[in-house]
Order: structure tokens, then sequence, then C-alpha cells
């Protein structure tokens, strides 16, 4: 249906769907079907991708037809048009996709409202002689339209006193889902909008694909990106992921991993996985792995992270806040920095803030506190509950038996897992 | 060099992961096709063989070729796509067909959805217990079910209690019936021209071979992230199940045909049917028919609505599944609560004859299952979505063929209608 809607600084635009021009018949001058309109092609442009040329279907051949804008409103209101140039043979360049193929009736993110959604029409404005892709509906009217009973249901709805609401979301927001490698040409589209999706959101949404989409939009995102938000997900859709990405790239996203989140899920995998992928790692990430993943189970070693702070206790207060500036890219947890002596055994915790209100000369041996919390590796999920409860600490260093530490267990990390045991010493 | 005791543990550890792998992916094909055997298909079976004793006994040799290789298509698609048919569907056929193709599919899975209370209403008679209250609670039971989420703890229960249908071959070998009778009736095509028989021959068809199943199968597959690599145990998982239920189904007609049939008896009610056992079970095979009755329809009864509400919600990009509230997945609540609801309360209206609405539910299943397999043979014939694994093309001949079959006797069936010869 072609509407016209007067935009915001009082200019008329005209609105049309791709359902209004496809199947459209595209005759030459002399009267003759060159073909039925059976795909548009977009370039993608700076803001909203422009169509310049439609594809023309004739039996099983497919040709390219250049197209103005005045072109195309007749072709949407009047559903046939004729062209003077001929067809040209169909190539899709580098910046550019077809819409139907790409969209059409297929599922999207919706980077705004972080949900998966299923397109029903796409909505194209016609402005200074060029049209442009501007919304994808994914509501009911959009279905109804595509049903060829829009109006009947609007009148209907009507008579009932509402209003048919449209559903659009802008092509700001629109997140296509990458396709298969069979082709090539749209992987590397529109790669910045997944980046505006918390890790969580992305999480949920992954969770939300099917399979083969999960693996394709896991391989298009960088290595951080993708391990940030594979960590949110829930293990057996991490797994799933895995075992199906490339080895090279399931180990660079494992790598990028917090360490007991990555030892879990390769835990996880089958065992022929496990070792092309340990085997694709680096290796001094390998060997940090070996040691998670032999951890028993519900210990603390196996709930620990081994990214942690120490300096030795002699250092002073400006070189400790040094090391946890250059820590702090690599490591999330930050909040205390272990105090170690010469023989790296575990003396003291300086706490972030009170190393940063400390004086800069000022020794760590001389402001850490000497009274520990600590854990051994062996205490169970129920003991490190208890401790975490009764300190209320972020995080709590893990000591083997010569008092070296081993790692820590955050609170943050361990939540989920201990939930059950606070939640139980809470009633 | 590892010792010898070592060795014999990493063989073992191997041999137990193996092991614990093939119990993961076992389960979609064996499920599906239990549930299969429910209260339409019990009735259909039985039917079959009061009325027409040996007649129809020939369809099932091709029926068990044909389910089994329409499942393992789906299942291909399962394992290979990650993705549900109806999803497939859509993407591949636009949403106009595929919205008239779902309405197809919720008229046909409602009609089912129906029988399947038919058989609760039915059961519970047996048991001396009216429909009015039997419907009600076991609806409630089954809509609470799936959506507390504890249907999958039930699920093993109603499977173990799937152990009934070995009555049947029970009192199949307690018979003793002629085999080589049995034998060549079931090779032997027998054709009539006859509107009831064309009637049974689909009923018998369309619930074997359910359209709901493939939907079924197809999602339950894909949600397991079967490999691949691992897909000749899916395979076998749905082969076992396809034979199974064709197995039980077969010893259904042959026992009523003996009992029944050469009795003379019509099965009008429930209790007519439930009289095949009774050289097993006596006096209570009213009982023992009714628990294996209410079981099937229950089982069925917590798949069926659900299944449909995703099948249809994920074909028209609706908000579906459990773990969502209400207002996060509106037209999937209405559709699934109102398939129970809508289900149970027409079965309650007086006068219904509940064997009709099993057998005829079935009927329609038939009607529509040529459709659906014209769907499944171009999604999986299709290389850019299957890749390698395109069907081969005897495999093809041979299913375009069943189905241009089941077509001609959908057509026959509707062709004697109009000539009124019904």
């Amino acid at each position: 249906m072609v509407q016209s809607v007067v935009a915001g600084n009082g200019v008329e635009l005209n609105v049309y769907y791709l359902s209004d021009v496809l199947g459209a018949k595209v005759y030459d001058k002399s009267g003759a079907l060159l073909g039925r309109v059976d795909d548009l092609m977009a370039t993608m442009g700076e803001r909203y991708p422009e169509v310049e040329a439609c594809v023309l279907r004739q039996g099983k051949a497919r040709a390219l037809m250049p197209i103005g804008a005045d072109e195309f409103l007749q072709l949407a209101k009047a559903k046939r048009v004729a062209m003077g140039a001929p067809p040209a043979e169909l190539q899709v360049g580098e910046r550019q996709f077809l819409v139907r193929d790409t969209l059409y009736d297929k599922q999207i993110v919706d980077v705004n409202g972080a949900k998966v959604e299923r397109v029903n029409d796409i909505q194209f404005f016609l402005h200074g002689g060029k049209s442009f892709l501007v919304h994808v509906d994914v509501g009911f009217t959009g279905l109804t339209r595509r049903l060829g009973c829009e109006r009947g249901v609007r009148s209907l709805v009507r008579l009932l006193g509402r209003e048919l609401k449209d559903d659009f979301i802008s092509w700001k927001f629109v997140q296509p889902l990458p396709e298969k490698v069979t082709s090539p040409v749209q992987v590397a589209l529109r790669q910045e909008q997944i980046k505006q999706l918390h890790a969580g959101e992305l999480a949920d949404i992954i969770e939300d694909l099917d399979r083969d989409e999960r693996v394709n939009l896991v391989e298009s995102m960088d290595v951080e990106h993708a391990a940030d938000a594979l960590e949110e997900a829930d293990l057996a859709v991490q797994t799933a992921i895995i075992r199906d990405l490339k080895p090279e790239k399931a180990a660079d996203i494992i790598e990028e991993m917090e360490p007991a989140a990555a030892a879990d899920l390769l835990d996880t995998l089958p065992r022929d996985a496990q070792k092309t992928i340990m085997a694709a790692m680096e290796a001094d990430e390998r060997a940090q792995m070996e040691r998670l993943s032999h951890a028993e189970e519900d210990t603390a070693a196996s709930l620990m992270t081994v990214e942690y702070i120490a300096c030795p206790k002699s250092c002073t207060a400006a070189q400790a806040i040094a090391e946890v500036q250059r820590a702090a890219r690599e490591i999330e947890s930050i909040n205390y920095v272990y105090c170690l002596d010469d023989k790296q055994r575990l003396r003291g915790v300086v706490s972030l803030r009170d190393l940063i209100l400390a004086d800069a000369q000022a020794k760590l041996s001389d402001i850490m506190n000497r009274r520990l919390a600590v854990l051994h590796p062996d205490d169970d999920w129920e003991e490190i509950a208890e401790q975490m409860m009764k300190f209320q600490f972020r995080a709590l260093p893990v000591l083997n038996d010569e008092g070296c530490m081993e790692g820590v267990v955050t609170f943050k990390h361990s939540f989920e897992e201990l939930l059950p045991y606070y939640y139980k010493m809470a009633s | 060099m590892t010792s010898l005791r070592d060795r014999l543990i990493n063989y073992l550890r191997g041999r137990w992961a193996r092991l614990a792998l093939v119990v993961s992916i076992v389960g979609p094909g064996v499920i599906t096709a239990n549930v299969d055997n429910d209260a339409g298909g019990l009735t259909t079976y039985s039917q079959a063989g009061a009325h027409f004793g040996f007649a129809t006994l020939w369809i099932f040799l091709p029926v068990i070729v044909l389910l089994i290789m329409i499942q393992e298509m789906v299942n291909r698609m399962g394992v290979v796509t990650g993705q549900g048919l109806s999803d497939m569907i859509r993407e591949r056929f636009g949403v106009k067909i595929t919205f008239y193709l779902m309405l197809l599919v919720l008229l046909t899975n409602f009609g089912n959805v129906m029988a399947e209370f038919a058989g609760i209403a039915s059961a519970g008679s047996l048991f001396g217990l009216p429909g009015w209250a039997t419907v009600p609670v076991c609806g409630f039971i089954v809509w609470l079910l799936a959506l507390k989420g504890t249907y999958k703890s039930v699920e093993k229960v109603f499977l173990l209690a799937c152990v009934f249908y070995a009555a049947y071959p029970i009192v199949f070998y307690l018979l003793k019936p002629d085999l080589g009778e049995v034998g060549r009736a079931l090779i032997k095509p027998e054709l009539r021209f006859s509107p009831p028989y064309l009637v049974m021959l689909i009923g018998v068809v369309g619930t074997t071979i359910a359209p709901w199943m493939q939907f079924y199968q197809q999602a339950s597959v894909a949600e397991k992230n079967i490999s691949i690599q691992d897909y000749r145990y899916s395979r076998l998982d749905t082969i076992v199940g396809g034979v199974v239920v064709n197995v039980v189904a077969i010893c259904i007609v042959v026992v009523c045909a003996l009992t029944l049939n050469r009795a003379g008896l019509r099965i009008e009610t429930a209790a007519d049917a439930a009289r095949s056992l009774a050289p097993l079970a006596g006096e209570r095979s009213a009982w023992l028919f009714a628990f294996g009755l209410w079981n099937a329809s229950l089982f069925a009864a917590s798949i069926l609505p659900l299944s449909t509400s995703y099948t249809i919600c994920e074909a028209l990009g609706w908000e579906s599944g459990v773990d969502k509230d209400f207002a996060g997945a509106p037209q999937f609540y209405v559709l699934y609560t109102a398939l129970i609801v809508l289900g149970g309360a027409i079965v309650l209206i007086p006068g219904l004859s509940l064997i009709k609405i099993m057998f005829w539910s079935q009927v329609i299943n038939g009607l529509l299952l040529p459709v659906i397999i014209g769907f499944i043979l171009l999604l999986v014939n299709d290389r850019r979505i299957m890749g390698d694994h395109v069907n081969s093309r005897l495999y093809n001949y041979f299913c375009w063929l069943s189905a241009a079959v089941l077509a001609a006797i959908s057509l026959a069936y509707v062709g004697a209608l109009l000539l009124g010869l019904a």
C-alpha cells in the first residue's frame, strides 16, 4: 500500500513496501515483458541503504534493472512499468545486498529492543528522487499486508474502536543475521550494530537463535565480544556453539573468556573436541586450563579464577597502583592486591580503596591487612558460601598447603553456583 | 608405558562416554512414535481390524517404510539446519503459503487434541467416571504440566506406561492366529473402491504418519543440538521408533480382526474396543484398555497443544516459549490455552460420538499428509539449505510416488463422495 507521510521538516515522503513491488511487471518500450520484480538491490549508505535497482525474473533467469524513484512508485502503485534501458547481468557488489534474500521472512536482531524478530515486510521512503530502505515491519499489520487483507483487517479493528498499530524497527537498529558461507557477500554486513548490545542481552539473543544463525553470528563477531556474550549464555548453548566453530576460532574465544568459565565450558565438550581446541590454544593458556579443568567438582578449585593481582609485600603503594593499572586491562577482578613474601606465600591483602588512599611511598607490608580470610582448594561450596557470607569480601584467595596462592574465588563469578547455599543460610 | 589397568579404564571411559552420548541422542524418534499410538491411533487400528478384518493390513508395510523415510528426512533437516520445520517453510516459501498451511495444521491438530480429550473421556467412562469430571481435570493438569515446566519429568512416566501396548502382542500370541494368513494379508494389496474402506485406509495412514509428528520431531531434534557426526544414532532412534509403533499397530488390527470381526461386532464405543483384550484380561479387559487409552491420550494431550503453538508462533514470527510470561508471548499462550479449553469443551457436548471424533481426526491427518510430504521433499532437496545431505534419487522417487498414491487415495475418496457412493 503506497502512502504519503509528512516528515518532521514538512517534506512529503512517499512510502511503499517491498510487498507492493514484488511480482510487479516490467516491460520494455515496445511492450514486451522483461520479467517480474523478484528482489531489490540496495547499496549501503551513510544512514539508510539506497535502492537503485531491482532484480527481474523471467523463467529461471534473473537480471538486474537499474531503476529510479519515480519508476519505483509506478511499480508500487500500478504494478507495472515500462523501461527504456535493457536489463544487465546480476552482480552483487561489495557494499550491496539483495533486500528480499537477506531480510524478507528472515529473522533479524532488533538491537534497540534486544530481541530476535521475524521480518514481515520492508518499508521504503522516496525522497529527492531516491528511495531508501528505512524500516523493517515485524508487526501484525505487516502480516495482514502480506496476506492481502490489510484494508479489511484495518476497518474491522476500527469497528471495534481500535487502531491497527504498526510495529516498525528503524534500520538503525536492524542487525541482519549473517548468512551461511554459501553467500559470502553478506557476511560483512553491518557488524557495528551488534556492538550496541550488552553481553547479557546478546547472550539472550544467541539463545533465541537457531543453530546455524548462532554459529554464524558468533563467527562474525570479534573474539572479545563473542567471549563476553558466550560467558553469559546457558552452558549447553555455549557448548553447542563452540563445538560447531572452527577449532582456531573456538580456541581464540575460550582464551578470551574468564578462565573458570572457560574451564567449565571445556569440561562439557566431547573429548576429541576438547583435544583439538586445547591444541589450538597458546601454551600458557592451555596449562592454566588443564589445571582448572582437572579440579574436583564442587570445590574451591573448580570455582576459582587464576586471574588476580599480586605484588611483593616490599612494593610501595605507587608501584602497586601501577601494577593494578597494567593488569586491569586483562583482569576483571581488581578489588584486592595480594601481598606475597619472597617465598611467594600470601602475607596480607590491600583493598583497592586503601591502596588509593595510602601515601604513595608507603610499603605494602605497612598498609596491608594481615588477618586473612582464605580458602583451601578442597573446600566445598558450602564452606565457601559460609566464608563469603561471613566476611562479605568481593573475593577470597585460595591457598595451597604451602600457603601460596592458587587463585581467587570472586563473589560475582561464584554467585550463581553458591546461590542455593546463600539461600539456605538466609532461611 | 601405560599400564594395562589404565588402558582398560580409558577404554571403558570411552565406552561409557559413547553410551551416554547415544542415550542423550535417542529420544525424539522413540517418543514421537509412542505418542503416535494415541487415542486416535488406538481407535483407528481397532476399527480397521473390527470392521474390515485383515483387509487393511497390506497398507502397513508401505506405511512403515514411508513413516521411517519421512521422519528420517525431518530428523536430518533438524540435525543439519538446527531449525524447526515451520521456520524453514516460512523462510523458503514466504508468509502467504506458510499462513494458509499453518491454518490447516492448526485445524488438523485441533482435531487431534479433541481426539485426545475424547480418549480421556472414553477411558474415564470405562472406569465409571463421567466426562464432565475427567476432561476438565485432565485438561487442567495438562495445561499446568507444560507451563510449570514439569512436563519433562512426567514424560518418563508416560513412556513407562506405554508398556501397556505389549498387551496386544501378548493377545496376538494367545490367539495363535494363522500366521500364513496374516502374512499373505500383509503383502497382498487389496483395493476396494468403496468410501468406508478408502476412508479407513486414509485414517490408518493419517494416524500412523500424522502431520504434527514431523513438526514435533524436527523441533525436538533441532533443540538437542545433535552434530552431523552423531547423526546415525539419531537415525537409528527414528527407525526403531517407526518399527515398534507399527508392530504394535499390526497386532492391534489382527487382534481386533480375530476377536471382534469374527464375532461380527462393530466398535461404537471404547467398551467395544476393549473387548478385544478379553483373551488376556478377561473381565478386567475394560480396565486394562481404559488404562492404556488414558495414558496414551494424556501423553499426546500434553505434547500436541504445546507443539502446535510452537509450530505456529515460529512460522509467524511470534514470541513463544513457556519461559516467557503472558505479556511476552501473548499469541503463544492464547493458542495453547484455546486448544486445550476448546478441545476439551467440544468433547463434552452431549450426544457426540467420541469414537467418531477420534477416527475422523485421523482421516483429516491423512488428507493433509501428502501436502506436508510435498513441502518436506522440496526443502530436503534444496542444496542451499541441506548442502550434501539432500536425498538420493531413489529416496526421492519412492517419496514422491508415495505422496502421489496417498493423494490419489484421498482424491478417490473425495471423488467417491461426489459421485454419491457414500
